[in-house]
């Protein structure tokens, strides 16, 4: 009977919301299961043809897309036809978001099989989330002199490898050429000590009001706090248990920097380095005569104004001995693994591949960064990025630790307060030495 | 049949009876359509509100697999964490600064657009809308660039008028008000739209009998008008003050904080504890003392709303 297949509106609706609620049940639920990629069993072969793909995260070093579309993807291509069924799905990760995707991901025992790590890094080697390397090292052919020595102390914790060295930057001097022949400075010779610096400085700043000797942002971390250790001091005791830049040397590093700004008022004024266009953009636009500058800047600078006159050399040297005198910023990025890796083997065959030299040349070179390989120069013909390439020596790297970014937050803020003229020197310094204290003796008791 | 089983019985009917009479039977059908909506606000609203209050009584980081139990420390640290203190206090001056400024400028401007003389209202409405369709982090990424000390159109068009150079993001002193004009800017559109919405609410007869009275403009507005409207002005206060206290993404591109932690708001330290400092306990610490300052101010709108 017709009447026995007519649902009335009430049974309609009924239906209805039955369904939906039973899908969305379902949904949930679906959504709650953990897809986990099938592990291979090791004594069963592999499916032939089947490729691997394995994930790879990277925070950019070049304008959003374009590390992908000139550097990695070219690389990557290079390296899928030497090792053949890999296929490497790559993602820049904005630094932005760099944190709160790997903190998500690993959390979610999600995190790529393949990433490029930094100074947070302890932080997920700590938890367990990084698969330490020693026994591939050792189980391959894999020469650990092919690498700077110090480059392997970031990745290496209680003597485990958990990283190779992939990239390796620094900073150094930069100046104007233009400016300093405007100033009736030979423009190709840097000051080599802090009183030519000044002075030099000086007679830039003397060209026009708007033009200054020197300039760094209030907030940079990375150059600003390498005054103390040019004076003689020390960020830290051997054993990263107390901070100690408040000793005397370190003391006369800070008041030299401040004095940059508020006595011999030849440095750029916070307020104004601090906002857009910034350090490189008032460098590149004639306004500033010398910065200190991580070296992959000389390829921004040359891009944006192929016709500035560039200088770069080492930093003017302080009292202290050695490289102490020249300090600058060093960092080391790495490649590293993610223990919950289905595919151990195939990652390490892919980290061991990116760092032999033509991939280094093929990908760090593209970036602008320097060699991680003593043997490898990335630009032989390049006068300016070979000097940056000599300048590592004088790097400092930050300790490598899980409270790094708090301990930057501390100290960026401590020396902006003084830079902007908000409290003095020693008011900032000893807050500065107190916050970092109190942080270490809560890492020690954790 | 035994004694014993007689309440059995009874009781078994009397639950039928109160399944039968029960308003979920009755009304099975309408809770079937609310059931989605239900799994996943506990999916994704209650469920966190817990796990997060859990959180705040644990130390570590998110990543890792084991977090020590450590009570109510995480909220004995915030009263004594001067930063905690400061990203409070900043929170506050930003929220009773941006909503009056916010609100008020809203009415005025609804009241310019929704004048019978102004014309092309639909297109003025779409205008002051777009800005909350831009993404957050976009558009203060130009507002670094118009509020730049030296090459800045603001600067520049100040300058003009003979006013002299404004640190509007690196004086600490001024740098919270630089953030307000920028969030103020992007969500204006949202409180005019509303506001517009409202007046067309107001009957006109209610105008046209103010006026035979001998009411101006300004009488009829304030005395007719914005009384009738007090449920949107109330929502839109409420809604303001929520948003103000959950300020993060114009904040963390515009200063990070800064300078000095002058626009360091509450959302913003949540978010460095949880993801840079890993201490994701202290986060979700402050997250529930948020939570304490947000929901009287909901409770405030269900009870003042829930009178009209």
């Amino acid at each position: 009977m017709a009447t026995g297949t007519t649902l009335s509106r009430r049974e309609f609706l009924v239906h209805t919301a039955g369904v939906a609620a039973a899908a969305t049940v379902a949904t949930g639920l679906a959504s709650c299961t953990i897809t986990v990629p099938a592990v291979t069993d090791p004594g069963a072969e592999a499916p032939a043809m089947e490729p691997i793909t394995l994930t790879m995260w990277k925070g950019p070093h070049k304008a959003a897309g374009d590390e992908t579309k000139l550097c990695a993807q070219p690389t990557l291509d290079v390296l899928q036809e030497m090792t053949p069924g890999l296929v490497v799905d790559f993602s820049e990760i904005p630094w932005g978001q760099y944190n709160e995707k790997f903190t998500a991901a690993f959390a979610a025992e999600a995190g790529p099989d393949v990433s490029y790590q930094t100074e947070s890094f302890p932080r997920f080697v700590n938890a367990g989330h990084i698969m330490a390397l020693d026994d591939m090292i050792d189980a391959s052919d894999f020469e650990r002199t092919f690498f700077y020595e110090r480059a392997w102390g970031p990745g290496t914790y209680d003597g485990i490898t958990y990283s190779l060295p992939w990239i390796i930057g620094g900073s150094n001097l930069f100046w104007n050429k233009a400016l300093f022949e405007q100033a009736g400075l030979d423009p190709d010779t840097p000051p080599d000590t802090l009183e030519e610096f000044l002075s030099y400085a000086q007679a830039i700043t003397a060209l026009d009001e708007d033009i200054y000797g020197f300039a760094s942002s209030p907030r940079d971390w990375h150059e600003n706090s390498q005054w103390p250790r040019r004076f003689g001091g020390h960020w830290f005791n051997d054993d990263l248990t107390e901070c100690l830049v408040n000793s005397s040397e370190a003391m006369e590093g800070w008041n030299f920097l401040n004095a940059l700004y508020h006595e011999y008022e030849i440095a750029m004024p916070g307020a104004i380095s601090g906002q857009e266009p910034g350090v490189g953009g008032y460098f590149r636009d004639d306004k500033v005569g010398m910065i200190t500058a991580q070296n992959v800047f000389a390829n921004s600078v040359r891009n944006e104004k192929p016709d500035f006159q560039l200088g770069a050399a080492r930093m003017a040297t302080g009292p202290a001995e050695g490289a102490r005198g020249r300090a600058c910023y060093g960092g080391v990025g790495m490649l590293a693994i993610a223990n919950k890796t289905a595919y151990p083997q195939e990652a390490w065959t892919v980290i061991e591949t990116l760092v032999t030299p033509e991939l280094l040349k093929s990908w760090i070179g593209c970036l602008g960064f320097m060699s991680v390989a003593p043997s490898v120069n990335f630009y032989p013909d390049d006068e300016v990025l070979t000097t940056a390439q000599d300048t590592l020596q004088y790097t400092f790297f930050w300790p490598y630790r899980g409270w790094i970014f708090k301990f930057w937050d501390i100290e960026s803020t401590a020396i902006e307060s003084f830079i902007l003229g908000q409290r003095s020197v020693e008011e900032a310094v000893e807050d500065l030495v107190v916050q970092i204290n109190d942080m270490l003796q809560e890492e020690e008791g954790a | 049949m035994t004694s014993a089983s007689m309440p059995s019985i009874q009781s078994r009917g009397q639950q039928r009876s109160f399944w039968q009479r029960s308003a979920v039977r009755r009304n099975l059908t309408a809770y079937l359509f609310i059931l989605p909506f239900v799994v996943l606000f506990a999916v994704f609203n209650i469920g966190p509100f817990f796990w997060a209050l859990w959180l705040s009584l644990l130390r570590g980081d998110l990543v890792a697999p084991v977090k020590p139990f450590v009570g109510l420390q995480n909220y004995g640290s915030l009263t004594t964490d001067a930063i905690t203190l400061q990203v409070f206090k900043n929170s506050i001056q930003y929220t009773v600064s941006v909503v009056p400024i916010t609100v008020c400028t809203g009415l005025a401007l609804a009241f310019l657009i929704g004048n019978k003389l102004v014309r092309f209202k639909d297109f003025f409405r779409a205008v002051v809308f777009f800005p909350l369709l831009a993404s957050a982090a976009a558009t203060a990424q130009i507002w670094s660039y118009i509020l730049a000390p030296r090459y800045g159109v603001l600067t520049y068009l100040l300058g003009l008028v003979g006013f002299p150079e404004i640190y509007w993001l690196s004086d600490p002193n001024i740098a919270l008000y630089g953030i307000l004009l920028v969030e103020w800017w992007r969500g204006i559109g949202f409180h005019i739209i509303l506001f517009l919405a409202a007046m067309l609410g107001v009957p006109e007869e209610l105008h046209e009998a103010a006026r035979i009275d001998g009411a101006t403009a300004w009488q009829v507005a304030i005395r007719v008008t914005i009384p009738l409207m007090r449920p949107v002005i109330l929502f839109s206060v409420v809604m303001g003050t929520i948003w103000a206290f959950q300020l993060f993404d114009t904040v963390f591109v515009l200063t990070n904080g800064g300078p000095v932690h002058s626009t360091a708001t509450i959302v913003w330290y949540i978010y460095n504890h949880a993801f840079r400092y890993g201490q994701v306990g202290m986060a979700a610490a402050m997250g529930v003392v948020l939570l304490l300052i947000i929901m009287p101010i909901s409770f405030v709108q269900m009870r003042v709303l829930g009178e009209r």
